[in-house]
């Protein structure tokens, strides 16, 4: 059984498995874009996009994209804002290690490598590792393929070098849901993402998709001004899906996202992945794309996502199931369901309602914005009893969502961290309460409208309980209206046109 | 089923039930039905004024709407259900029901309009040539050439749109109203070609009407893609008949043959 490690644990910043990816990476890189064992094609496989692979010196502008069959088959295939997310990734991971693998063999490396993982969340571990920060190798010589210039992390693009992820803007709440597969109406959307088919950039992304792995990739890939060639700010490769691919650690925070598929699943008796057909036979069997990737010979290899299901099966393991690098508790024993069996999600026909709302879009730019959710007193009221009383035997617990609808712009980088403000009642001081963040890694995509998207932008649910709780539960606090202050990680170029265009608050319950 | 899943069917079960029953009165009605040979008549082909004064007397307007009305709704109501289900998700418990008739007040009233262009359309069809295989030929190359338009791929993209949506007041009606108005004109945009073939059919009228709105759906059921000029056809539709059929299995096996 290959085991992934932990990359900052490897014995050294150029330990044996690092310094074997490098050469690796090396090697791929001059291959022609339209081979499918090239890095370039790999990249291209989970988005493209002409103008910025040219700008960055990825593609010459005389190249050959893929002739149309390989094109069609193999690139534009990543699964975003969809219950494919997860397994989806799995395959493209296992496809490149296999890859990477057989190129480290060829160079005369180790017949096991493996891809490390990198988990941000462990203290210490938050920066970037020093291999892929490094424009020399090991030795002082230069040119070091792990390095990337177009990574300009969370500060001053203009002093590079200082990517890391700040802890404060991440977090791992996805990791006590407990389905899978969620709502799209405005409530939880699980775990995994919600039932959808072939997703090339969806706009409700699932819960440990929208955090962490949104806010990594903006916040190591950052953004930069370049005014010869847009008056917008341009993402760094990790920054957007159509350029991620082509930085070597995007595979590592993938690993990591993946690592934490497995942890969820092991974490507790509850936590299984979907049962319908249509998702464990993917998006072939609605009609849509299959998921398929080339082997190291260039042959295809089509998966599904029951096959990505059966950890046991994939080949592959981790040094450490630790979401945040601590020791897990107990680990409770699996539940199998019955053969053939459909486990219906516990939300499957929950009442999702609309408790308030914001007046109008808001603008993002600077700092941040600030806007205030007019609350419905009937449903506020309603909500208040139900959260004060608990649920009763058998029923739902009742949930908030915090709705950031239709956020549009152009700036993939930004991470906003999201603040709830309550006001105070009768000369009662108010307080404030940060519910989480969201990352807008996809934006640009969603915003286009003459890309063949609808242009609506993203929408994000947060999960608002405990802060809304404590609020209705508040003697001391106006129940008429609730402050929604956005603070952005780095400033937002008022060039990027970044706009909410609905914030609301929603209950999800019996 | 999921969650998702099952919020879906809280919208497409009374729509389902609407379009059947509107599917039910028009077959119920196909023995009376006057639009289809309204369109069709004799009349057109040597039209006088006094030719058009007689045929107005024996086909009353407001029955031909009331027709064109009931065919867009059995035709068109299995399409709206991802636009009413976003007025539905994004409106206040209270003032649910209220936008989602404000939503379809706004819809019907654009398919109203476009009636009569639609079925003018038709007519002059008529007027060009009396020869049924000329009107066909020109009603077809009508239909192919907006069908491989990129007009006709913008307007099936924002049959898409789910724009944000006021939740109080005077605004939030005026959302709702103005999502149904716009979401008819996109809607309209993408079908109008195609109307014209169970309209100028009059024998077989009702196996093209429902070949005709298979088909609509069929193609919504394509992802938005860029607009341009090309030969399209319902993709996703043809490949989910394929894997029903079946046929899939051969390639899941070779998929696993290369795990």
């Amino acid at each position: 059984m290959l085991v992934r490690q932990n990359v900052w644990e490897l014995g050294g910043d150029w330990a044996d498995p690092i310094l074997w990816y490098a050469r690796a990476v090396g090697a791929l890189r001059p291959k022609p874009l339209n081979d499918r064992t090239s890095w370039r094609f790999w990249a291209g496989m989970h988005g493209y996009h002409q103008g910025l692979w040219e700008f960055y010196g990825y593609k010459a502008p005389a190249e050959q994209v893929p002739a149309q069959a390989d094109f069609d088959e193999f690139w534009q295939q990543c699964q975003h804002g969809s219950w494919y997310f997860l397994p989806w990734h799995r395959g493209y991971l296992i496809g490149f290690e296999k890859l990477i693998r057989s190129t480290v063999v060829t160079l005369g490396g180790p017949p096991d490598w493996t891809l490390p993982y990198w988990n941000y969340f462990k203290p210490g571990q938050d920066g970037l590792p020093p291999a892929f920060g490094s424009p020399d190798w090991p030795d002082g010589t230069g040119n070091n393929p792990l390095f990337i210039e177009q990574r300009w992390g969370p500060g001053d693009p203009s002093q590079p070098g200082k990517v890391f992820v700040p802890l404060d803007a991440v977090n791992l709440d996805a990791m006590d849901v407990h389905e899978f597969t969620g709502v799209a109406s405005g409530g939880d959307r699980g775990f995994g993402g919600i039932d959808t088919g072939f997703e090339h950039g969806g706009t409700k992304h699932g819960d440990i998709e929208s955090q962490p792995h949104d806010q990594v990739h903006g916040l190591v890939g950052g953004e930069k001004m370049f005014p010869e060639a847009s008056t917008r700010p341009l993402p760094g490769l990790m920054s957007s899906p159509v350029t991620a691919g082509l930085d070597p650690i995007f595979w590592l925070h993938h690993a990591n996202i993946d690592r934490l598929w497995q942890s969820w699943r092991q974490g507790d008796s509850q936590n299984t992945d979907p049962e319908e057909a249509s998702w464990k036979k993917g998006p072939a069997s609605l009609g849509q794309h299959k998921f398929v990737v080339p082997l190291p010979d260039g042959s295809p290899w089509e998966y599904t996502p029951e096959q990505m299901s059966d950890f046991a099966g994939v080949g592959y393991t981790y040094s450490d199931f630790s979401p945040a690098g601590a020791p897990l508790a107990a680990v409770a024993g699996r539940t199998a369901t019955s053969s053939g069996a459909v486990a219906m999600a516990r939300s499957t026909g929950a009442t999702v309602e609309v408790l308030g709302a914001n007046a109008q879009s808001l603008p993002v730019a600077g700092k941040g914005a600030e806007t205030s959710v007019q609350l419905d007193a009937r449903t506020h009221t309603k909500v208040a009893a139900r959260l004060a009383a608990g649920p009763a035997p058998g029923a739902r617990a009742e949930q908030v969502f915090l709705n950031l609808e239709n956020v549009r712009g152009y700036s993939d980088a930004t991470v906003l961290q999201v603040y709830l403000q309550f006001a105070g009642k009768d000369g009662a001081p108010s307080f404030e309460r940060q519910v989480g963040s969201i990352g807008l890694f996809g934006i640009t995509k969603a915003t286009e409208s003459d890309t063949g998207h609808a242009g609506d932008g993203l929408s994000y649910a947060l999960n608002i309980t405990k802060p809304y709780s404590e609020f209705a539960g508040s003697g001391n606090a106006d129940p008429a209206k609730v402050g929604v202050r956005l603070q952005a990680v780095a400033p937002v170029q008022q060039s990027a046109d970044v706009s909410v265009g609905r914030i609301s608050i929603v209950r999800q319950g019996d | 089923m999921t969650p998702a899943a099952y919020e879906r069917l809280q919208i497409r079960i009374p729509l389902t039930v609407a379009a059947a029953a509107a599917w039910a009165a028009v077959v119920a009605l196909s023995d009376q039905r006057r639009l289809v040979a309204f369109c069709n008549s004799d009349v057109w082909p040597a039209l006088s004024l006094d030719q058009l004064a007689l045929a107005m007397t024996f086909y009353s307007p407001a029955r031909l709407a009331g027709e064109w009305m009931l065919m867009v709704a059995a035709m068109m109501m299995p399409m709206l259900a991802g636009a009413l289900g976003h007025v539905r998700a994004r409106s206040l418990p209270r003032r649910r029901m209220r936008s989602m008739a404000l939503f379809m007040i706004g819809y019907c009233a654009i398919w109203a309009a476009c009636g009569v262009p639609i079925v003018l359309a038709v007519l002059a069809l008529q007027l060009v040539q009396s020869s049924s295989i000329v009107t066909i030929a020109l009603a077809g190359s009508l239909v192919l050439v907006w069908q491989f338009s990129p007009g006709k791929q913008i307007c099936l993209n924002h049959c898409h749109d789910q724009p944000p949506l006021a939740a109080y007041g005077i605004r939030a009606d005026l959302a709702a109203l103005g999502y149904g108005v716009t979401q008819g004109i996109w809607c309209c945009g993408a079908c109008w070609a195609l109307m014209l073939v169970p309209l100028a059919t009059q024998g077989g009228h009702l196996p093209a009407m429902a070949a005709t709105s298979a088909f609509l759906i069929a193609e919504r059921l394509d992802k938005p893609r860029r607009p341009a000029w090309e030969v399209r056809w319902p993709s996703t539709a043809a490949r989910l008949l394929w894997f029903r059929l079946g046929l899939w299995r051969r390639s899941e096996s070779a998929g696993v043959k290369a795990t």
